[in-house]
């Protein structure tokens, strides 16, 4: 268990590098440069002098050397259009849209894993096709149009709930206002990892309930949830670990347009700003945030399959 | 006593109760109209964006601008009727003889919101800051003429210009807030996050109480503000970056205040207590060809193009009636320098074929597409992605050029790559061809000196490099004469040259829209944030 860690841990490693130096090239080579350099009155010196400024006439594997010796030590750097620390931002920002995702992701699992049980218990019936088409519906449907829509339905039709933001203005930061703010962005960002995660454990328990140790549990009488629930889940899950491990990356770092449209101060919205203005600081910086979630989620992945298998762990 | 004391406790449930959880309509903390204006109440609006900085000094994008124009003041400000300088923390000014020196007299009793005084010092720091290379501030970048501020005493400041600049006190008043040198002294002014960030001091209506980035800022009244306590207790600004969240926010009550583009206005009519406000600034829509791209340096085909335009029709269906068609960068606000003889070319694509005939250009094979010597007419509007009049502008003009047998094609970039690719690319085998953009000078005729003058023709705002030396002449002479006669005989001709050539294609003036709560008086539309202290609620 421990070398397979070490290994893990080592890959892990080299993908942050590599996923740093990809996006410091993508982010140089794309075109328009530093919002701060599109003044039009700013002349061929002016704009020299600001590049120079910020270092951005050196060679490419020579800045991101720098970038990288700074990162070492906890230096993000400062940002072109606020001008403050990157890491400031951050810490601003990171806690807002890792409630957001927490909050998703807790909905989509509490939702999502009973409902792929149902359906897969219940194969083919009612509840097991209006299952399967709300999932597609819930996979395809544009998050930007659902969340307007939610918004003129619970908020400007019904009254039932706030539009935007987290908290009601001048009412103090309540946990119960906050958690009214949070069900529509909540519920938004979570459809569609919802819907993923309910047709892999529908699939994963329908190849499982097939397998001849279930048929033995019920051979001798085990009540069916308890077949269900103890003999089939735990084996059941170990895709649907993987699939979540995969959708955290998705969670922390696909709310942008989630939260421009309901005012969320969180890094989704900081990442879509800093990437127009091509503030390339705060671009490396929620990189690196975002690779370390991705990251750690698939090295814990990882890990938990080795728990939850432990033929893994010979490989 | 007692009963009022305890009505005035009921109020404060009533506000924090309708404050809490629901995303009701919640009062503004009026309560019910008895028809009168009253002191009190709050107003929530929207910002895009957070600002960078609410330094006055440097200040640049819109909603930093916004914030400068309320936290803190200019010695002057514009009349929102007539665009006129008038006082604000100047009362008086005057120019010298020979147009090189500006006398301001400055506002006695003004206190910073830190309760320290406001002197002629602020001034000199102000200027001496933004004019000071090391900070690169844009704001600095309208007043090159100035050459030195001095101190004449504690009330009287004197600016002394390298050439005449009669337009000095109306740029003075979008362009230049005084900032307070006690605080600022010495510090980095670009990077001073206590400042920038915390705790803004100025001298206007209202004061910073708190900033949550990327969620709102709250703005308190400011008692002691020189023209007398603002009439609302409060002004709120969410950060709202999607236009269909304010709108969202606007039907629900939690705004009060939303400026619209005019394909909004559907979605919003029939809103309860909603009405719109509308007002021109100096702002005008125009197609830029840029005047070196070989199709378009025959001043002929140019003509053409102006013929080929309905400017009627882009006003009806892309501004749903919200503006009028233009025919001059110098609007009709500012009337004494406007030309009146100078009309919009009317649509008249018959005209238009014949002047391209004229030019050489007619369809010679046969291919619905005209040519001249073997090449056709083919070029690009670069259009600005996610900007609706933009977009719908240049999908019209499209067809209407198609009509005449050009070969138009259209290529969308994002903001930021549009400005380097094509705004900032006008020569060399990638130059620039042809876009709709909007334009803001100043509101003073010199305003357009920036747009069309050639010594901004490589950098500057001379985006479709127009250059003629008749037209550098007059700019230069009006820029710097002090008598208004002159200066507006050159106006008008420069309005005639730029119209006989086709140097821009003035489109349309479009009028700005506020969508206000019904019982919200007092707005100003031309100039809303330098007069926000005369809001108030009915």
């Amino acid at each position: 268990m421990l070398r397979y860690t070490i290994r893990r841990l080592g890959a892990s490693a080299l993908v942050m590098i590599l996923i740093t130096m990809i996006t410091f090239a993508i982010v140089q080579l794309a075109p328009g440069g530093p919002a701060i350099l599109l003044d039009e009155q700013l002349s061929q010196q002016d704009r020299d002098d600001i590049r120079a400024n910020l270092g951005l006439d050196k060679p490419l594997p020579v800045q991101y050397y720098r970038w990288a010796k700074a990162l070492l030590t906890g230096d993000l750097g400062n940002s072109y259009m606020e001008r403050e620390p990157v890491s400031h931002l951050l810490a601003q920002r990171l806690p807002n849209t890792l409630i957001l995702a927490g909050a998703a992701l807790l909905l989509a699992v509490a939702v999502g894993i009973p409902a792929g049980i149902l359906s897969a218990a219940r194969t083919h019936s009612w509840w097991d096709y209006s299952f399967t088409f709300l999932s597609v519906l819930g996979i395809s449907i544009p998050t930007f149009w659902f969340g307007i829509l939610l918004i003129i339905l619970c908020s400007v039709n019904l009254g039932l709930l706030p539009s935007a933001g987290m908290y009601t203005l001048g009412a103090g930061n309540q946990v119960g206002d906050l958690l009214l703010h949070m069900v529509m962005p909540a519920l938004v960002l979570a459809l569609s990892p919802l819907a993923e995660i309910a047709r892999y454990t529908r699939s994963s328990m329908l190849n499982v309930i097939k397998l001849d140790y279930i048929r033995t549990a019920r051979a001798k009488g085990v009540v069916e949830y308890r077949v269900l629930f103890r003999h089939a889940l735990k084996n059941a899950l170990i895709p649907v670990v993987t699939v979540i491990g995969l959708l955290l990356p998705h969670l922390v770092g696909g709310s942008v347009i989630i939260e421009k449209i309901f005012a969320w101060p969180g890094m989704g919205r900081l990442a879509a700003d800093a990437a127009f203005k091509r503030d390339y600081p705060v671009v490396m910086g929620i990189t690196v945030v975002i690779a370390l979630v991705v990251v750690a989620g698939n090295l814990t992945t990882d890990l938990l399959y080795g728990c939850l298998n432990p033929r893994i762990r010979w490989e | 006593m007692r009963i009022r004391a305890f009505l005035a406790s009921l109020v404060v449930v009533g506000i924090a109760v309708s404050g809490c959880g629901s995303g009701k309509p919640s009062a503004p903390g009026t309560g019910g109209g008895d028809g009168g204006a009253k002191s009190g109440g709050r107003v929530v609006m929207p910002l895009i964006a957070d600002p960078g900085t609410m330094s006055p000094l440097m200040a640049s994008s819109t909603a930093e601008v916004i914030l400068a124009r309320i936290l803190f003041n200019g010695l002057t400000r514009l009349d929102a009727d007539t665009f006129a300088p008038a006082p604000m923390l100047a009362t008086t000014w005057e120019q010298s003889q020979d147009g090189l020196s500006w006398l301001f007299h400055l506002r006695d009793g003004v206190k910073w919101h830190d309760g320290q005084p406001f002197t002629a010092e602020d001034v000199k720091f102000s200027m001496d800051t933004v004019l000071d290379p090391k900070w690169k501030s844009s704001v600095g970048k309208n007043f090159a003429s100035v050459k030195s501020t001095d101190v004449i005493d504690k009330l009287t400041v004197k600016f002394v210009m390298k050439q005449p600049f009669p337009a000095f006190p109306t740029y003075l008043a979008n362009r230049f807030q005084v900032a307070p040198k006690h605080l600022l002294e010495g510090k980095d002014i670009a990077n001073d996050t206590e400042f920038n960030k915390k705790k803004p001091v100025g001298t206007g209506a209202f004061k910073l109480a708190e900033y949550v980035p990327g969620d709102h800022l709250t703005l308190v009244a400011n008692p002691d503000f020189f023209l007398g306590k603002p009439k609302l207790d409060t002004v709120i600004f969410k950060v709202l970056p999607d236009a269909n969240t304010q709108i969202a926010q606007l039907k629900t009550g939690e705004l009060d205040v939303v400026q619209l583009e005019p394909f909004n206005i559907p979605s919003v009519e029939g809103t309860k207590n909603v009405r719109l406000e509308t007002g021109y600034k100096s702002k005008w829509w125009a197609l830029h060809l840029n005047n070196d791209f070989p199709l378009f340096t025959d001043k002929k085909v140019r003509q053409a193009v102006a013929y080929a335009i309905n400017r009627d029709e882009l006003v009806k269906s892309v501004l749903l009636g919200h503006g009028q068609p233009a025919a001059s960068p110098i609007v009709p606000l500012i009337d004494w320098a406007h030309n009146p003889n100078v009309k919009p070319y009317p649509y008249d694509p018959a005209r238009a074929k014949a002047l391209l005939k004229e030019a050489g250009w007619e369809d010679h094979d046969g291919d619905g597409i005209i040519d001249k010597d073997g090449k056709k007419f083919t070029f690009k509007l670069q259009v600005i992605k996610g900007n609706p009049t933009a977009e719908q502008t240049s999908a019209i003009l499209q067809q209407e050029f198609k009509a005449l047998g050009m070969d138009v094609s259209m290529e969308a970039y994002e903001f930021g790559t549009w400005v380097q690719e094509v705004r900032d690319t006008r020569s060399g085998p990638k130059m620039s061809q042809a876009y709709v953009v909007w334009m803001t000078p100043e509101p003073e005729p010199d305003g357009i000196y920036a747009y069309f003058h050639s010594s901004n023709a490589e950098k500057g705002s001379d985006f479709n490099v127009f250059r003629n030396q008749e037209v550098d002449k007059l700019l230069d002479e009006a820029r710097t004469s002090a008598d208004q006669g002159k200066r507006k005989q050159d106006y008008f001709r420069i309005q005639e040259i730029l119209q006989d050539e086709a140097a821009r294609h003035f489109l349309f003036y479009p009028e700005d829209i506020f969508a206000v709560k019904s019982n919200l008086k007092g707005i100003k539309v031309s100039e809303p944030y330098q007069y926000i202290n005369d809001w108030y609620y009915q």
